[in-house]
C-alpha cells in the first residue's frame, strides 16, 4: 500500500534540524467542556532544555503528550518547525520528536541492544530488517548514555538504572531533533539522575535540539536545565530561567513546602533545601485553583 | 545464541522437518502395510513396483492365482496413488495449513492483548462458530450452496457474527487491550455455550452426536475442505500479520511508545484482528475449533526462535504447521498401534485432533515451561 503520505515520508527521510516548537493558545480537556490544561502558550528554541515542573496531577505528563502529538489538544495547535504537530504524518513526527514515557515499557524478552534498535523503525520505511547502519546508530547511543556493556544483556536482567539508560539510548537512536522525557529520573540514585541529565544536556548543546523534560527534583532543574516551565493546575504559574521561575517563594506558594535558598558567592541560588521545621514547613495548604 | 544466523539456521531446520513431515505423510495412515511411504512416492513416479514384494502385501494378488499380472499392477500403482496423495497427503497439507494459522493468529493475539493467555478463539470466533453449525444441524441445513456445506457457511457467519457482537458491546472502549473487549468475549461465548445446550437438549442424540463430534475438530479431507479450498482466507491473513510484524514489535512497547514512533495503533489493531478473525473463522467452519495450537505454539516458537514479532509470526507459522501434523500421524497411528498392541480390532479408527492437540501440546509446553532459565525467565511472556 504506497500512498502519497508513505512517497513523502521517503522522500524526507532526514529532518531538516530543529527551528523551534510553539504551543499556541493550547487547552486539552479529558471531558467535553471542562479544560484540564490551559490555555497554554509556550516557546521551545533550539538549544534549550526545559525541566518541566509542577505538583503530581498539574499536568506535566499531559503537557508532554501533546508536545509529541500523542493526544489531540481541545482547541489551540502545536506547531513544530512551522507546522502543525497534528497535520504531520505519525511516522514523519517521530523522525522530529522523540519520546520517553514516564513507565517503561515492558520488554523483558529483549536485549539492550534490540531495545534500542526498535527506535530505528521511522527510519526503516521499507526495510523488514535493521541495517548495518541501524545497528551502528544503536551501539553510538548505547556508548552515549554509558550503557555500552549492556549491549547483549536481556531487560529483565537489568537494574532500573541500567534499563533507563538503555531507553534513553533508545531515545537518542531515534535522532530526532527534539527529545520529550517524562520523569526519566523517578526511582533512579543521585548519581544515576545526573548521568541521565548530563547525557540530555550534551544532546542539546550544539544548538542542533532541544529537550523537554518533565522533573520533579528542584535542584536537578536548578542544576541541568537552561529553562523551567512551572506547572500549576494546568496552567503556566512561571516559565524562564530556572533561578527566577523556581524562586523559593513562588515554590512555597505551589507546594505548601518552605524552601530555604543555597546561594553562592555571588548571591546566587543554585540551590534550595526543604526547610526542617516541620511547623513552617507545612504551613500553607497544597494550593490549586 | 541469539544471533541472526542461528535463527536462519533454526528457520532452515524448520522447514526441511516440514519438508520431511510432507514427505513421509503419503505413508501415513491406516492400512500402511497396503501402500507405505515408499510405495506411494514410487506409485507418483511411475515406477513399476517389484512383483515379488507385491506379493507380500494384502489385497494385491486379485485373482489369488499366487503371481502378480500387469493388470494388478496397474491397480496397485493407481490405488497407491489416490490412498497417498489424494486423501493422505492431501490431510498432511490441510494440517499444515490449519496449523499454520491458528498459531500465528494466536501469536499475533497474544502480541494484541499483551496476554500470553489470549488464543485465536478469545473474541469468540469458536463459540459463535459452533452455534453456527449446530444450528444448521439442527434444522437440518445440509445441502450445499456454491460447493460449501451449508454448514460450514453458517459456521462462518456465526464466528464472524459473535466478534462484531463483541465489538459493538465493548464499544465505549476504543483499545484492544481493554478489560471490556475481553469480558464481552467471554460473556458472550458462555451465552452460545448456554444456547448450544439447549439446542442439545431439544434434539435427538443423533444431532448430539454429530455436534459433538464436529466440536472436536477433524481434519477430515472428505467431510470438510481441502487446503487449496483454505487458502483464499488464510493467505491474505499470513501476508498481513507478516508485514505488520516490525508495527507489532513497536506496539508491544506500549501505546504511547508505538503512538510516538510513527504507529497508527487503533488502525493495526483493526487490520490485526480483521484478517485474524477472517481466517480463524473460516478454520474453524471447516474443521471445528481446534484447540490448543493457537494457545501454547506460539510460546513454544517464541522460546525457541525469538520474541521478535518478525522472527515468531513467520516461526508460529512453521510450528503451527508441523505441530499438528505430528498430532494428526499421532491421531492416525494411534489407534492401530493400540489394536496391535492388544489385538482388537480397532484399526480404521482415527482419535479426534482436539484430543491429540492437548494430549501432545500440554506435556510439551509444561516441560518448556519448567526448562525456563533464569535469562529466559520473563515475568510477563
Amino acid at each position: 500500500m504506497m500512498t502519497e503520505r508513505h512517497a513523502a515520508a521517503l522522500a524526507d527521510p532526514r529532518p531538516a534540524g530543529f527551528a523551534e516548537l510553539s504551543l499556541h493558545d493550547l487547552v486539552f480537556g479529558f471531558a467535553r467542556n471542562s479544560p484540564f490544561l490551559g490555555p497554554i502558550s509556550w516557546r521551545v528554541g533550539p538549544g534549550e532544555f526545559w525541566g518541566v515542573l509542577g505538583p503530581n496531577g498539574a499536568g506535566k505528563s499531559t503537557l508532554l503528550k501533546l508536545c509529541c502529538g500523542l493526544l489531540r489538544p481541545v482547541s489551540g495547535e502545536v506547531v513544530l518547525n512551522g507546522r502543525s504537530l497534528h497535520a504531520c504524518p505519525p511516522r514523519q513526527r517521530a523522525r522530529y520528536v522523540a519520546y520517553l514515557p514516564q513507565r517503561l515499557p515492558l520488554t523483558h524478552e529483549l536485549t539492550a541492544l534490540e531495545v534500542v534498535l526498535l527506535a530505528r523503525y521511522p527510519f526503516r520505511a521499507l526495510n523488514f530488517f535493521e541495517s548495518a547502519a541501524d545497528v551502528e546508530a544503536a551501539t553510538l547511543a548505547l556508548n552515549r548514555t554509558g550503557a555500552a556493556a549492556l549491549r547483549d544483556r536481556r531487560m529483565s536482567t537489568l537494574s532500573g538504572g541500567e534499563a533507563q539508560r538503555v531507553h534513553l539510548a533508545a531515545c537518542l537512536a531515534q535522532d530526532a531533533p527534539l527529545i520529550v522525557l517524562d520523569e526519566p529520573t523517578a526511582s533512579l540514585d543521585v548519581r544515576c539522575q545526573i548521568d541521565v541529565l548530563r547525557v540530555v544536556q550534551d544532546r542539546v548543546a550544539d544548538g542542533s535540539g532541544a529537550a523537554v523534560v518533565a522533573l520533579h527534583d528542584v535542584n536537578l532543574a536548578l542544576r541541568h536545565c537552561t529553562h523551567a516551565l512551572l506547572l500549576v493546575g494546568g496552567k503556566v504559574a512561571a516559565s524562564g530561567a530556572p533561578t527566577d521561575a523556581l524562586d523559593p517563594e513562588r515554590l512555597r506558594h505551589v507546594f505548601g513546602v518552605g524552601f530555604d535558598p543555597v546561594r553562592r558567592g555571588d548571591g546566587k541560588v543554585t540551590a534550595v533545601v526543604v526547610q526542617t521545621d516541620e511547623a513552617q514547613t507545612c504551613a500553607n495548604p497544597v494550593q490549586s485553583d | 545464541m541469539r544471533k541472526p544466523g542461528s535463527i536462519r539456521l533454526r528457520l532452515a531446520i524448520g522447514l526441511l522437518a516440514i519438508g520431511a513431515l510432507l514427505g513421509l505423510s503419503p505413508g501415513v495412515g491406516s492400512d500402511r502395510a497396503y501402500v507405505g511411504w515408499r510405495d506411494a512416492w514410487r506409485a507418483a513416479f511411475d515406477v513399476a513396483p517389484d512383483r515379488q514384494h507385491l506379493l507380500t502385501k494384502p489385497r494385491t494378488d486379485l485373482n489369488a492365482d499366487g503371481r502378480i499380472d500387469d493388470a494388478e499392477i496397474a491397480r496397485y500403482v493407481l490405488n497407491a496413488r489416490a490412498i497417498g496423495f489424494d486423501h493422505r497427503l492431501a490431510r498432511s497439507l490441510l494440517a499444515l495449513v490449519v496449523g499454520a494459522t491458528l498459531a500465528s493468529c494466536g501469536a499475533t493475539f497474544q502480541v494484541l492483548f499483551r496476554n500470553p493467555l489470549a488464543t485465536p478463539y478469545t473474541l469468540g470466533v469458536a463459540s459463535g462458530g459452533a452455534l453456527g453449525a449446530m444450528l444448521a444441524l439442527r434444522f437440518g441445513l445440509l445441502e450445499r450452496v456454491a460447493g460449501v456445506p451449508l454448514m460450514t457457511l453458517c459456521a462462518f457467519f456465526g464466528g464472524l457474527a459473535v466478534v462484531a457482537l463483541v465489538f459493538v458491546f465493548a464499544r465505549g472502549s476504543r483499545r484492544l487491550t481493554s478489560n471490556e473487549l475481553l469480558l464481552a468475549g467471554v460473556t458472550l461465548g458462555m451465552f452460545c455455550s448456554a444456547m448450544m445446550l439447549l439446542v442439545q437438549f431439544m434434539s435427538n442424540e443423533r444431532l448430539t452426536f454429530a455436534l459433538v463430534r464436529w466440536m472436536m475438530g477433524s481434519l477430515d479431507t472428505v467431510t470438510s475442505a481441502r487446503a487449496v479450498e483454505l487458502l483464499p482466507f488464510v493467505a491474505p491473513a499470513w501476508l498481513v500479520l507478516i508485514a505488520s510484524a516490525p508495527a507489532l514489535n513497536q506496539y508491544r512497547l506500549g501505546d504511547e511508545l508505538a503512538l510516538s514512533r510513527g504507529i497508527r495503533v487503533v488502525r493495526l489493531q483493526v487490520i490485526c484482528v480483521v484478517a485474524c478473525t477472517l481466517a480463524t473463522a473460516a478454520v474453524v467452519a471447516h474443521c471445528g475449533p481446534i484447540g490448543f495450537v493457537g494457545l501454547v505454539v506460539p510460546q513454544l516458537a517464541g522460546r525457541v526462535f525469538r520474541w521478535d514479532c518478525r522472527i515468531l509470526l513467520p516461526a508460529s507459522l512453521l510450528v503451527g504447521g508441523g505441530f499438528l501434523i505430528v498430532c494428526d500421524f499421532l491421531a492416525q497411528s494411534a489407534m492401530s498401534a493400540a489394536a496391535a498392541l492388544t489385538e482388537r480390532r480397532l484399526s480404521g479408527t482415527i482419535l479426534p485432533i482436539g484430543v491429540v492437540t492437548a494430549l501432545v501440546g500440554v506435556p510439551t509446553f509444561l516441560i518448556v515451561l519448567a526448562r525456563r532459565t533464569g535469562r529466559d525467565a520473563d515475568p510477563d511472556r
